[in-house]
């Protein structure tokens, strides 16, 4: 399937494994590394699911969040990721609008939501070798947001989720503002790195 | 991108908040307006019909309702304008909002009896500016009482009063003079609407959006 095919039919974007210079990969662990010194925390601890008007659900999560510097930003900026970004949404001005690392400590987790309105794609990888995959539920992607909410009835992680693997340095693209996604608390004991890079088309078209 | 120096920008973003609105006075050179005028006359035969026969409540939280106007994608002269530097830092002072980026701009073509119906623009315009590029054109008609109500409500609006209702409740936001002042407009958050355009002339309108990161 093509890359438009799969992102229609799965609400995937695979980036090929070789797509991304390995000597970039280094320079962003190095980065990553400094910036988990200054990493703010992030603790969102409102119970329950919060639809709001852009199509996003908001919902508890506790992790670290740096936005990053000149080496996730040349990552994000990089023409590959765009190019995919375009081909898979069938867009035509991607462009990387939110991105940053997300440090995860043993226990951290991630409530299911869905990403803000203007994010098309997300795209998202680890740093570290451990990540569990992330939890989804692609069947209700066409779903309204209230009624995305009635359906899960504020269960953090639901039950009879789908979930596809996070690679360490291999990012792959998934539609997290229409699919709900969680990550269930880290169980291991080491701390977790994860890059996410969401892409918003900037072009104007008559609605 | 550039970013603005560090200013206090609550006051600017409680009042953009509050009313939807800010009149930027002078911020544009007058006669690259009228350039840009002459250009959009200039493409008017290639601008392509932009209709609409549904009412439809969208997933990222706007609203359309039936429309009948022209559709001109920007010439260069209104491109540069609307990834103009100056006319961006003027915004993002007057909203508060130092993360807007610039989308683009477009030029919406009225020929008699053309018009917009109630909607509220795309959650990618946070901010919309509009310049009207011919006189006459009738002021813009908002609900800033409506301000983010859920797709659902607004097409209840519509059903009680229409797609282009003129009542007390609601409000008209004039066009500034044709001195270089442009208007903002949180475009995603206030229901607009445009009644029919009463001139024989073609009317033109100018817009910019701007995207809140």
């Amino acid at each position: 399937m093509t890359l438009r095919q799969t992102w229609l039919a799965e609400g995937r974007a695979e980036v090929p494994a070789d797509a991304i210079e390995p000597g970039l990969w280094e320079e962003i662990a190095e980065e990553a590394a400094h910036c988990a010194t200054v990493a703010v925390v992030r603790h969102n601890r409102r119970p329950g699911l919060l639809v709001m008007r852009d199509g996003s659900i908001t919902s508890p999560q506790r992790c670290r969040v740096h936005p990053g510097g000149k080496a996730l930003n040349a990552l994000a900026r990089s023409k590959v990721l765009a190019d995919i970004a375009g081909e898979a949404t069938g867009q035509a001005r991607m462009t990387p609008i939110r991105y940053g690392y997300k440090f995860y400590a043993p226990g951290d987790y991630m409530h299911v939501h869905r990403d803000d309105g203007k994010c098309d794609i997300t795209f998202s990888c680890g740093l570290t070798p451990n990540l569990a995959p992330m939890g989804w539920l692609p069947r209700l992607r066409y779903l309204s947001t209230q009624q995305v909410a009635d359906e899960l009835q504020e269960e953090p992680y639901p039950q009879g989720g789908e979930e596809f693997s996070i690679l360490h340095r291999v990012l792959s693209g998934f539609d997290g503002r229409r699919i709900p996604h969680w990550r269930t608390p880290l169980d291991t004991q080491s701390g977790e790195v994860l890059i996410t890079i969401c892409f918003s088309d900037l072009s104007v078209k008559p609605s | 991108m550039e970013t603005i120096p560090q200013v206090d920008r609550r006051p600017a973003h409680a009042d953009w908040e509050q009313r939807g609105s800010v009149l930027l006075t002078g911020v544009l050179d007058a006669e690259r307006v009228k350039a840009v005028a002459g250009e959009a006359l200039m493409r008017i035969g290639t601008a392509t019909p932009y209709e609409r026969d549904e009412v439809s409540s969208r997933r990222d939280g706007s609203f359309a309702s039936p429309v009948h106007c022209g559709f001109l994608p920007a010439g260069p002269l209104l491109e540069q304008l609307a990834f103009d530097k100056q006319l961006l830092t003027v915004l993002r002072e007057a909203t508060g909002m130092p993360r807007l980026v610039p989308r683009g701009g477009s030029v919406v073509v009225y020929r008699q009896g053309d018009f917009q119906g109630l909607h509220t623009d795309t959650v990618k315009a946070t901010v919309t500016v509009g310049i009207a590029l011919t006189e006459g054109l009738p002021a813009m008609w908002w609900a800033p009482s409506l301000r983010d109500a859920m797709p659902d409500e607004l097409a209840k609006v519509v059903a009680d009063k229409g797609i282009l209702p003129e009542c007390a409740e609601f409000e008209r936001l004039e066009h500034p003079p044709a001195d270089g002042s442009v208007r903002a407009f949180a475009g995603y958050s206030i229901p607009h609407w445009r009644i029919p355009y009463p001139g024989e002339e073609p009317g033109l309108l100018a817009t910019f959006s701007y995207m809140d990161l």
